[in-house]
């Protein structure tokens, strides 16, 4: 059984969410520690780098989705690996009673707190994969 | 309805792994911000997603393609789409001719470094996204 996870963000460019969704992806590999979680790169897996591959084989994959569109779960899929949570940033940030529409666009620090919503979100499906035992 | 002005699509790398996808990433929303008319960003993600308006956009437009580092991960994604690039920028080279380091910076929150080597990305960029622009307004001259 995976002892841990890959963090596979959608990596959109044009809506707030998939900045939000990018910050809160290098957030929880901060929080979780490189031992525990890998950032799985949407062009890099696509092109075939060994490293993402193996993220796909070795981990947990929980994909971070900024919409519905659900982008890194297809490419996951076409890849041949399994998505093991799906994280929506959108979905999450709207439940904490953040404003979407005024979330910052281009950038947004770590610290920003939908940021760290969205991280926490993901370390809480991270912990609970990897409690699970699930193979 | 046909697009009034002509449009210019740029495909970054926008990776999440290395410090030069952050750059790339912060380069093209410059360009966009500097050519908000002409230009039409394509992200990386949702091509991989095959979202059907970012394909046909990337499809519509001549494609000017970012690569971040040495795999070429645009490029590949490009071809593996089957889109016609029509310029190809390669961050590394920009970096290299304009004596930039990322030595010391973070990809999730670019320093002084970091943001120059964005702005000297970005100019290369509008470089030819202005030729394309060019060549399509005077297909003649082109």
């Amino acid at each position: 059984m995976p002892n841990s996870v890959c963090i596979q963000p959608c990596l959109g460019l044009e809506m707030n969410l998939t900045t939000i969704g990018r910050q809160a992806s290098y957030l929880a590999h901060q929080r979780l520690g490189a031992e525990r979680a890998h950032l799985g790169c949407a062009p890099a897996l696509y092109a075939n780098v060994h490293e993402d591959v193996v993220f796909l084989m070795i981990d947990y994959v929980i994909a971070v989705e900024s919409c519905d569109k659900g982008c890194a779960n297809h490419l996951v899929r076409e890849k041949g690996g399994s998505v093991h949570a799906t994280v929506r940033v959108d979905e999450t940030l709207k439940a904490a009673g953040f404003d979407l529409a005024s979330l910052p666009g281009d950038h947004a620090p770590l610290d920003h707190p939908a940021v760290v919503a969205a991280a926490e979100e993901i370390v809480r499906v991270a912990e609970a994969l990897l409690g699970s035992g699930r193979e | 309805m046909p697009d009034q002005h002509p449009k210019v699509a740029i495909l970054g790398c926008c990776g999440i792994g290395q410090t030069v996808s952050t750059v790339i990433r912060r380069a093209v929303y410059a360009v966009r911000d500097a050519r908000p008319e002409s230009v039409v960003l394509i992200g990386s993600g949702p091509l991989t997603g095959d979202v059907p308006e970012v394909l046909e956009a990337a499809s519509r437009h001549p494609l000017v393609v970012i690569d971040g580092c040495s795999p070429r991960c645009a490029t590949k994604l490009a071809e593996g789409k089957q889109l016609e690039v029509a310029a190809t920028i390669y961050a590394g080279r920009i970096l290299t001719q304009n004596r930039l380091s990322l030595l010391g910076e973070k990809r999730e929150e670019l320093g002084e470094r970091g943001l120059a080597a964005s702005r000297a990305i970005a100019d290369s960029i509008l470089e030819t996204v202005d030729r394309l622009l060019q060549e399509q307004s005077n297909p003649a001259a082109g």
